[in-house]
C-alpha cells in the first residue's frame, strides 16, 4: 500500500511538470491514438481544419470540434477526455471537468493541475465496479431464467385459457336450449295457475263481502311485502315501508315489466335480468310518474285497494306473472303450485350456470385479447397485484387493471407504450385543482416483480419502476458482458 | 387530530389561494376608492363622480418666516392654511452634495401623545448637507426667494411664499414644479371628536363644527352642505376593506403633493407594477387609469399591464427627455398612490404626478441630474448601491418548489453534471422545513443537512434555503418560545401578540423595525444556532411585505403596533427591507472573519434594499406575456436602484411548454439575477427535462451566461461607482434619441451588450432597433460577429437565436472556458472581444477580486482599462493605484473586430515581445493566439 501511495504520489509530480508540455495523446481515448502520432500537422478529428502539429494539447482550442485538446480543458464546451482508469474501466469525461478541482477519473489524472489531490483508487472501484457487475450480470441472467419461466407459464396458461374457452362456447348452446324449453314449460303452467288464480280471488271477494271487518294482519303483511320488495330489487331503504311504498315496490315492479314488454316483447330469455339491470332511467322515471299518478288517485291503506290495483293488473299481459307473483304474498300463491317453483328455481339455476359461463368467456377472452407481450410474457402478471409501501402511502399496481396510492385511484389500465417498456394507468381519481391522477409505470429487467422508486414529476402526475423478468433480454445480457470485460 | 383539522384548514386556505390558476383576485386589493385617505386626495376624474371628497387646501408661506441656519445649512419656513389658521407646518429646505434638494414639512406643534414617522435606515449616514447659497433672499415684493443647488448660477430653486409653490431649474429651464396644482396637502394629527349627547339637529351641526375645528378636514367653503360633510367624515376614524376593520385610532394624518416634470413626456421608475417601464397616464384627457400604487402586497397570480401594487416598491420616480434627466424621491413607507397625468402647463408637453401616502411626513429629495447618468449617482449617494455580488450568485440557481429529499438535490446536481450544464446554487423551498419552522429540517427528507450540502459543496456549489418571517406559534419551537419571552412580537391593536395565517398556520411576525430584534435574528443563523447549516448556505427571504393569509389584502392589519409606538400602517413598506437587512446581517456575522459576502434574496423591496441583496419579481405564471414583461419590470427596478434582481424563469405557476422555457433561459440567462423556479404543482423542468433541441438550446444559454461573467460582475462592480443600472434602457445611454425612450423589450447590459430576448411564441423574424444613429454607432452581433450599422434591422430568429449585439467601441472580457460552475472558473484565463467603432478606437473596463470576500474594500482587487487606439491596444490601472489584487489569471485570446490585418503584433512584456496571430478578412476578425499575458500587470499591444 506505501508502494502504491509513493507511486501514485510520484506519477502526479511527473504529470505536473506536463503542465507546460503536455504529451500530444494525454487525454486520448485507445480509439483514436492513432491520430495523434507525432507529425508536422494535426488534422482536426471531426471538422476540416488542419493545424500545426505542436498546437495539439497546447491549451489553447483550436479545432471548432474540439479535437486539438484532448488532454486540457481548452475546448471546455466540446471536448472529451480521457480517464485511463487501470485498475477499473477507461471513461470519458468532459474536457470541463478538467483540472476544475473535483476528481472526476479515479485515476485523478483529470487533475494534473493538482488543485485537489486525488487519489488514485481505480483497483478499490474497479473491483466494486466489477462486483456489482458481475451482480448484475447474475441477476440479468436470473431475470432470463425467470422470463423463460414466465414466458412458459404465460403460454400454458394462453394455451389453457384458449381451450377453455372453447369449451365453455361449446357448453353454452345446450344450456341456452334447456332454457328455452324450460321457459316454455313455466309458461304453461303460469297459464294455468292464472286461470285458478282467478278463481280464487273471486272466491275471496265474496268472503270478504260476508266478513267485512275481519281485517288481515297488517304487520305481517307488510313484513312479507319487504322482503317481496327485495326480490324486485329496486326497494326503498327504509327499515318500515308504509302501503304508499308498498305500491311504489308494485309499481316499480311494474314498470320493469313494462320496460321488458316494450323491450323484449315478453319473449326474450333475459327477461329477469334485464328488468333489473334496466338501465334506461329517463324512461323509467317518465313511466314511474306516471303510474304514481295511477295509484295517488287511489291513495288508500285499506287492502281493498291494494286489491282493487291487483285486479287492475290482471288486464297486464301474462307475462305480468313474472313480476308480480314472488312479490305477492305467499297467500295469494298457492302452495299447489310447487311444480311451478320447481321449474321457476330449475329455470333459474340454468339462467345463474350460463351467466356463469357467459361471463367467464368474456373474462378469458379479454384476457387472451390483451397485449401479453412476446411469447406471453407478461401473461403471468395478468391478475395480480404487486405493492410499494413508502413512508406516506402503499402503492399497489395491478397489471391489466388499476393502480393506486392508499385508498386512492391512480387509474385504470390503459396499454403498454414505448415498446412494451411503460404500462399507463389513466383517469384516477381527480386531483383537486388539477387533472385526473395517473401513472406510468416504468419496466426494467430484474430478477423478480418488484415495483420501486416512486416519483409525482407533475401535479398528480405519477411515476413507479417496475422490475420485472419480462424485460431481461439476450441482447442486453450482451451488452453488460461486453462491458465487463471491457473493464477487466 | 388535529394535525388533520390543521390539515383541513390549510388546505382551504390553500384552495383559497391556489385556486384556478388563470388570474388575480382583484377583489382582494384595494384600489384608491377603497383607501379613504386616497380618496379623500385624490381629483378624481371619473364620470358622475364630482369631487365632494377632495379636501382643498391651500398653504402660503407665512410672512417672516424664512430663516437660514447656516450651522445646519437649512432654510426654516413655517406654512399656514389659508383657510385654516392652526395647520401651521414648518418646512426644511436643504441642499446635499451633487445637486440634490431636500424639502421635508410636519406639523409646527404636533399633539404630545401622537406622532409622525419618520422613515429610518433607508438613507446613508454618509449624505451631507453643503451651505445654501441664496440666489435671491426672502423678499415680500418679489413673493419669492430662491438659492442654489450647485456651484452654477443655472441650477437653483424658485420658492413662491404666497401661495406656497417650490420649481427646481437645471440649466436655467424649469424642470420640476411643485404644487402648481395645489395639491399640497396635510392632514394634520388630531384628537377623534367625541360623541356627543345632544339635539339630533344641534348635534349634527357640532359634529360639523368639530370636524372643521379638530380634523381640518374640510374646507370652510359654505357651499358644502351638512349631508356632504356626514359623508366626508366616514372613514376618518375607522374603515372597512371586506371583512376587516382598521380602527385608525389616530385617524386621518395623509399627505398629498403635486410635482410636474416640465418639458417631460416620459417618466419611470416607482417599481414594482406590471406595466410598460415608460409609465402610463393614469388620469386626465379621459383616461380613468387606478393611480400607479406603493403597498408592498403578496398578490396572488399577478396579472400584466396593472397599476396595483406588487411586493416591493422604491418611491423614486425619473423624467427623461431630450434636454435633460431629474428625479423626484418620496421618502415615505406608508401606502402611497402616484397618479401621473400629460399637462400642457407650464410648457407642454409635461408630467403631472400627484403622490398621496396614508401618513408620514412629507420628505422629497429633488434629483436635479441633469443627466441619466448623474441621476443615478445622486439616487445611490442617498440611498446607497448595490451590493457587490459574489460571484456564484450570478451564476444560474435552480430552484424548485420543492426538492423533496437529499437524494433528490444529488439528483438534480447530478442531472447538471451529466447534462454538461453549469448551474451555482440549488435552492430548497418550504417543504425542506420540519413543520414550517424556519431553521429546522424535515428529519424523514433531510436527515443529514450539512452532509448535503458538503456533496454539492465538493463541486463548489452551494445551497440556499427559505427562511421566512412568519414564525410558527407553537410553544416546542424555540424560535417562537424566545420570541414570546422576550416580546419580540409586532402586536396586534389590543397590545397582544400579533397573530396571523400563514404556511405553518397561527404564526406571529417578529418586529424587524427594532433593531434589537434584528440584531437576535442576525445572531440566528450563526451555525451553532442554525443546526444543519454550513458556509456554503444562503438564505431567500420570501412571504416578507408581509404576507399573512386572513389579513387584509393578504398582509398585516394598519393597525398593528410597531416599535416606538408605530403603527403599521407607518413602516409596512419597510418591514420586508428590515427583514433582509437582518439576514443578511446574520450572515455576515455568522463566520468569525466576518469576511463572507452575504447573499439573501428578498420578495419585498424598498429605497436601499439594493444595498442588502437581491430582488426577484416573485410569483409570475408560465405565460408568454409573463416572460415579456419580465424585462420593463426589471429596467424599471434596475431605474430605482434594484439592479440586482431577476424573475422566475420558466414562470412559477403553470408548466411551460419547451418553447417558452426555452425563451425564458435565454431572457434570463441575460438578466441580472438568473434562477429557475417553479410551483409545487407544476411539472419538474430541469433543463434536461425538455426534448432536444430544447435541452441543447437552453445549454446553450446558460453557457453564454457564464462567458459573459466577467462583464456582469465588471458591470456590478461599476454599480458601485456610480449607482448606474446594470440592466439599462436604451435611453440610459442615449438619451438625446427620444426614438429610444419607450423602448424596454430590449436593453444594455453595462454599456456594452445590447440584448432583445425574444419574448414571442413562434417568433420567426423579428425587428431590432440598434440605437446611436446620431454618433454612427456599428454593433456586432456576437453570434456572426458581423457588424451592422445603427438603425432598424430585421432578423431571422430561430429557436437558438438570442439577439444579443456588442456595441462598437467596446472591450468586454469574457471567460469562454465553461466549468460546473464560477469557481472552477476563477483561475481559467479571459478572453478579451474588441469591437471597433468608426474610429477604430475601443475602451472597456475589467474588475478581479476574490469572488467572494469583503477584502476588495481593502484594494484587494484589480480595475482595469483596455484602451485600444491607433492600433494600439493598452492595458492599464483604472483604479487610481489603489487596487493591488494578485490573481495569476491571464489572457488566453484577444479579439479584435473591425480591424486591418497587420503584419505582426509585438507586446512590451518580457518572454511576449512577439504574439502569434490569425486574421479573418471577411469578418475583419484577428485573433490574437495565446498572448499568456498576465491580468495582473499592465501591457501595450501594438498591431504593426
Amino acid at each position: 500500500m506505501m508502494k502504491l501511495i509513493l507511486y501514485f504520489c510520484l506519477a502526479i509530480a511527473c504529470l505536473a511538470q506536463q503542465v507546460l508540455s503536455l504529451s500530444p495523446t494525454y487525454g486520448v481515448g485507445p480509439e483514436e491514438l492513432e491520430y495523434y502520432k507525432e507529425a508536422k500537422y494535426f488534422n482536426c478529428l471531426r471538422s476540416n481544419v488542419q493545424i500545426p502539429f505542436s498546437q495539439v494539447n497546447d491549451d489553447f482550442c483550436d479545432c471548432p470540434d474540439g479535437t486539438d485538446e484532448p488532454g486540457t480543458s481548452a475546448c471546455s464546451s466540446i471536448g472529451r477526455f480521457y480517464c485511463q482508469n487501470s485498475g477499473h474501466k477507461g471513461d470519458f469525461i468532459y474536457s470541463s471537468f478538467v483540472n476544475d478541482g473535483v476528481c472526476d477519473c479515479c485515476d485523478g489524472s483529470d487533475e494534473y493541475q493538482l488543485k485537489i489531490k486525488c487519489k488514485n483508487n481505480c483497483k478499490e472501484i474497479g473491483e466494486e465496479s466489477r462486483k456489482k457487475q458481475n451482480q448484475a450480470i447474475e441477476a440479468y441472467e436470473n431475470g432470463l431464467q425467470k422470463k423463460k419461466q414466465m414466458e412458459e407459464e404465460g403460454t400454458r396458461v394462453f394455451n389453457e385459457k384458449t381451450e377453455e374457452i372453447t369449451r365453455l362456447r361449446k357448453e353454452i348452446d345446450p344450456i341456452t336450449q334447456e332454457i328455452k324449453e324450460l321457459e316454455v314449460l313455466v309458461e304453461q303452467k303460469k297459464s294455468e295457475r292464472e286461470v285458478e288464480n282467478k278463481r280464487l280471488l273471486d272466491e275471496k271477494e265474496n268472503k270478504d263481502k260476508e266478513t267485512a271487518d275481519s281485517k288481515p294482519n297488517v304487520d305481517e303483511q307488510q313484513k312479507e311485502t319487504e322482503e317481496n320488495k327485495e326480490v324486485v330489487g329496486e326497494g326503498v331503504e327504509q327499515p318500515e315501508i308504509q302501503t304508499s311504498e308498498l305500491l311504489d315496490a308494485i309499481s316499480k315492479g311494474k314498470d320493469d315489466i313494462n320496460n321488458n314488454n316494450n323491450d323484449n316483447n315478453n319473449e326474450d330469455e333475459d327477461e329477469d335480468d334485464n328488468s333489473t339491470n334496466s338501465q334506461d332511467k329517463i324512461g323509467r322515471t317518465t313511466i314511474v310518474d306516471q303510474n304514481n299518478d295511477f295509484l295517488n288517485e287511489d291513495n288508500n291503506e285499506d287492502l281493498d285497494q291494494f286489491q282493487k290495483i291487483l285486479k287492475s293488473f290482471k288486464s297486464v299481459k301474462n307475462s305480468i306473472y313474472n313480476f308480480i307473483l314472488p312479490i305477492l304474498p305467499n297467500r295469494f300463491v298457492s302452495l299447489k303450485d310447487m311444480d311451478l317453483g320447481g321449474l321457476e328455481s330449475e329455470l333459474s339455476k340454468k339462467r345463474e350456470s350460463l351467466k356463469e359461463k357467459e361471463n367467464e368467456i368474456e373474462k378469458i377472452d379479454k384476457m387472451l385479447k390483451s397485449d401479453l407481450g412476446v411469447n406471453n410474457v407478461f401473461l403471468p402478471l395478468y391478475n395480480k397485484c404487486f405493492d410499494l409501501t413508502t413512508k406516506e402511502y402503499t402503492y399497489t399496481v395491478c397489471p391489466y387493471e388499476k393502480a393506486s396510492q392508499g385508498h386512492t385511484s391512480l387509474g385504470k389500465f390503459e396499454s403498454f407504450n414505448n415498446n412494451g417498456k411503460t404500462m399507463s394507468f389513466e383517469n384516477g381519481q381527480q386531483c383537486w385543482g388539477g387533472p385526473k391522477r395517473s401513472l406510468k409505470v416504468n419496466m426494467e429487467c430484474g430478477g423478480d416483480n418488484e415495483l420501486y422508486d416512486v416519483q409525482e414529476p407533475g401535479k398528480c402526475e405519477y411515476t413507479i419502476k417496475f422490475k420485472t423478468p419480462a424485460l431481461c433480454s439476450e441482447e442486453h445480457l450482451k451488452v453488460l458482458k461486453l462491458e465487463s470485460d471491457h473493464s477487466l | 387530530m388535529r394535525k388533520l383539522v390543521i390539515l383541513i384548514v390549510l388546505s382551504i386556505v390553500c384552495s383559497l389561494l391556489i385556486g384556478s390558476i388563470e388570474s388575480v383576485d382583484t377583489s382582494k386589493f384595494k384600489t384608491c376608492k377603497d383607501s379613504h385617505f386616497c380618496k379623500r386626495n385624490r381629483v378624481s376624474h371619473e364620470v358622475g363622480v364630482v369631487n365632494e371628497m377632495k379636501v382643498k387646501q391651500s398653504f402660503n408661506v407665512v410672512e417672516g418666516s424664512v430663516k437660514l441656519v447656516k450651522e445646519e445649512n437649512t432654510i426654516y419656513l413655517d406654512l399656514q392654511e389659508q383657510t385654516q389658521n392652526s395647520n401651521v407646518l414648518t418646512m426644511k429646505l436643504q441642499v446635499y452634495e451633487g445637486g440634490i434638494i431636500r424639502m421635508r414639512a410636519q406639523e409646527k406643534e404636533a399633539l404630545s401623545n401622537k406622532q409622525r414617522y419618520h422613515v429610518q435606515d433607508v438613507l446613508l449616514d454618509s449624505i451631507k448637507t453643503v451651505p445654501i447659497q441664496w440666489k435671491q433672499e426672502p423678499s415680500k415684493q418679489s413673493n419669492t426667494f430662491s438659492f442654489k443647488h450647485g456651484d452654477k448660477e443655472c441650477c437653483y430653486v424658485l420658492v413662491q411664499l404666497v401661495p406656497f409653490k417650490l420649481d427646481v431649474y437645471v440649466m436655467n429651464e424649469l424642470a420640476i414644479t411643485t404644487n402648481n396644482d395645489n395639491l399640497f396637502h396635510f392632514e394634520p394629527i388630531s384628537e377623534k371628536p367625541q360623541p356627543q349627547e345632544k339635539k339630533p339637529v344641534e348635534e349634527n351641526k357640532e359634529t360639523t363644527e368639530e370636524n372643521n375645528n379638530e380634523n381640518n378636514n374640510n374646507n370652510n367653503n359654505n357651499n358644502h352642505d351638512e349631508e356632504n360633510q356626514a359623508v366626508s367624515t366616514e372613514g376618518y376614524w375607522e374603515e372597512r376593506f371586506g371583512s376587516h376593520q382598521d380602527t385608525k385610532p389616530n385617524g386621518p394624518m395623509s399627505i398629498g403633493m403635486d410635482f410636474t416634470f416640465v418639458g417631460s413626456s416620459h417618466v419611470y421608475g416607482i417599481p414594482e407594477h406590471t406595466t410598460r417601464l415608460s409609465l402610463k397616464s393614469t388620469t386626465g384627457n379621459g383616461i380613468n387609469e387606478q393611480p400607479y400604487r406603493l403597498y408592498n402586497l403578496d398578490v396572488f397570480e399577478y396579472e400584466i399591464d396593472k397599476t396595483m401594487a406588487l411586493y416591493g416598491h422604491v418611491p423614486l420616480m425619473i423624467s427623461h427627455d431630450t434636454k435633460k434627466t431629474v428625479g423626484v424621491f418620496w421618502l415615505n413607507a406608508a401606502e402611497t398612490f402616484v397618479d401621473i397625468e400629460d399637462v400642457t402647463t407650464p410648457v407642454s408637453p409635461s408630467k403631472k404626478t400627484h403622490w398621496i401616502s396614508e401618513s408620514g411626513i412629507v420628505d422629497v429629495f429633488y434629483l436635479t441630474g441633469p443627466s441619466p447618468s448623474t441621476i443615478f449617482k445622486q439616487y445611490a449617494y442617498l440611498t446607497g448601491t448595490t451590493a457587490l455580488p459574489q460571484m456564484f450568485s450570478l451564476g444560474y440557481h435552480q430552484c424548485k418548489w420543492n426538492y423533496k429529499s437529499e437524494d433528490d438535490v444529488k439528483q438534480v446536481d447530478n442531472g447538471f453534471d451529466e447534462n454538461h450544464i453549469p448551474y451555482d446554487v440549488i435552492w430548497l423551498d418550504i417543504e425542506h422545513t420540519d413543520g414550517k419552522r424556519y431553521f429546522t429540517w424535515d428529519n424523514n427528507n433531510f436527515p443529514t443537512p450539512a452532509d448535503m450540502q458538503n456533496v454539492i459543496a465538493s463541486k463548489h456549489r452551494k445551497m440556499v434555503t427559505i427562511v421566512d418571517p412568519h414564525i410558527k406559534r407553537d410553544n416546542n419551537y424555540y424560535i417562537h418560545s424566545e420570541a414570546t419571552s422576550k416580546g419580540y412580537y409586532i402586536k396586534n391593536k389590543d397590545g397582544n401578540d400579533y397573530d396571523g395565517w400563514c404556511w405553518p398556520g397561527s404564526s406571529s411576525y417578529l418586529d424587524f423595525t427594532n433593531p434589537e430584534i434584528r440584531k437576535w435574528w442576525a445572531t440566528q443563523f450563526g451555525y451553532d444556532k442554525y443546526k444543519g447549516s454550513t458556509e456554503n448556505l444562503y438564505i431567500w427571504n420570501d412571504m416578507n411585505e408581509p404576507s399573512v393569509f386572513n389579513g387584509p389584502e393578504v398582509s398585516m392589519h394598519k393597525d398593528a403596533k410597531h416599535y416606538g409606538g408605530f403603527e403599521h400602517r407607518d413602516v409596512h413598506n419597510l418591514y420586508g427591507y428590515y427583514y433582509h437587512m437582518a439576514t443578511a446581517d446574520g450572515l455576515v456575522q455568522r463566520n468569525p472573519d466576518q469576511n463572507d459576502r452575504p447573499f439573501v434574496l428578498s420578495r419585498a423591496f424598498f429605497a436601499g434594499s439594493q444595498r442588502i441583496g437581491a430582488i426577484w419579481t416573485g410569483d409570475n405564471s408560465a405565460q408568454w406575456s409573463h416572460l415579456e414583461i419580465s424585462n420593463p419590470m426589471l429596467l424599471s427596478m434596475n431605474l430605482a436602484g434594484i439592479t440586482f434582481s431577476g424573475a422566475d424563469v420558466g414562470g412559477f405557476f403553470g408548466n411551460p411548454d419547451a418553447e417558452l422555457v426555452t425563451r425564458w433561459y435565454q431572457a434570463g440567462a441575460f438578466q441580472p439575477f438568473f434562477r429557475g423556479h417553479a410551483h409545487l404543482d407544476s411539472r419538474r423542468r430541469e433543463p434536461w427535462l425538455f426534448d432536444e433541441p430544447h435541452t441543447s438550446i437552453i445549454r446553450e444559454a446558460i453557457v453564454k451566461r457564464y462567458t459573459y461573467l466577467p462583464l456582469w460582475y465588471t458591470t456590478f462592480y461599476q454599480n458601485t461607482l456610480n449607482g448606474a443600472p446594470v440592466m439599462r434602457p436604451l435611453w440610459v445611454q442615449y438619451p438625446k434619441e427620444s426614438g429610444l425612450f419607450d423602448l424596454d423589450d430590449v436593453y444594455l447590459i453595462g454599456d456594452s451588450l445590447l440584448v432583445k430576448p425574444v419574448t414571442q411564441q413562434a417568433c420567426k423574424t423579428m425587428k431590432v432597433i440598434l440605437p446611436g444613429k446620431s454618433v454612427n454607432e456599428i454593433w456586432y452581433d456576437v453570434d456572426t460577429e458581423k457588424p451592422i450599422n445603427s438603425g432598424v434591422i430585421e432578423i431571422d430568429t430561430p429557436l437558438e437565436k438570442i439577439p444579443v449585439y456588442q456595441r462598437g467601441g467596446s472591450i468586454i472580457p469574457k471567460k469562454e472556458r465553461v466549468r460546473r460552475s464560477t469557481h472552477q472558473m476563477k483561475d481559467d484565463p479571459y478572453t478579451i472581444r474588441i469591437a471597433l467603432d468608426t474610429s477604430k478606437s475601443a475602451q472597456g473596463q475589467l474588475y478581479i477580486d476574490d469572488e467572494h470576500s469583503f477584502d476588495y474594500k481593502n484594494g484587494k482587487f484589480l480595475y482595469k482599462q483596455f484602451t485600444f487606439k491607433d492600433n494600439v491596444l493598452s492595458y492599464t490601472d483604472a483604479s487610481n493605484n489603489s487596487a493591488n489584487y494578485k490573481s495569476n489569471v491571464t489572457i488566453e485570446k484577444i479579439v479584435i473586430l473591425g480591424v486591418e490585418k497587420p503584419h505582426s503584433i509585438t507586446c512590451n512584456v518580457a518572454g511576449h515581445e512577439k504574439l502569434s496571430f490569425e486574421y479573418d478578412s471577411n469578418l475583419s476578425k484577428l485573433t490574437i493566439r495565446k498572448p499568456d499575458l498576465s491580468v495582473d500587470t499592465d501591457f501595450i499591444i501594438k498591431l504593426n
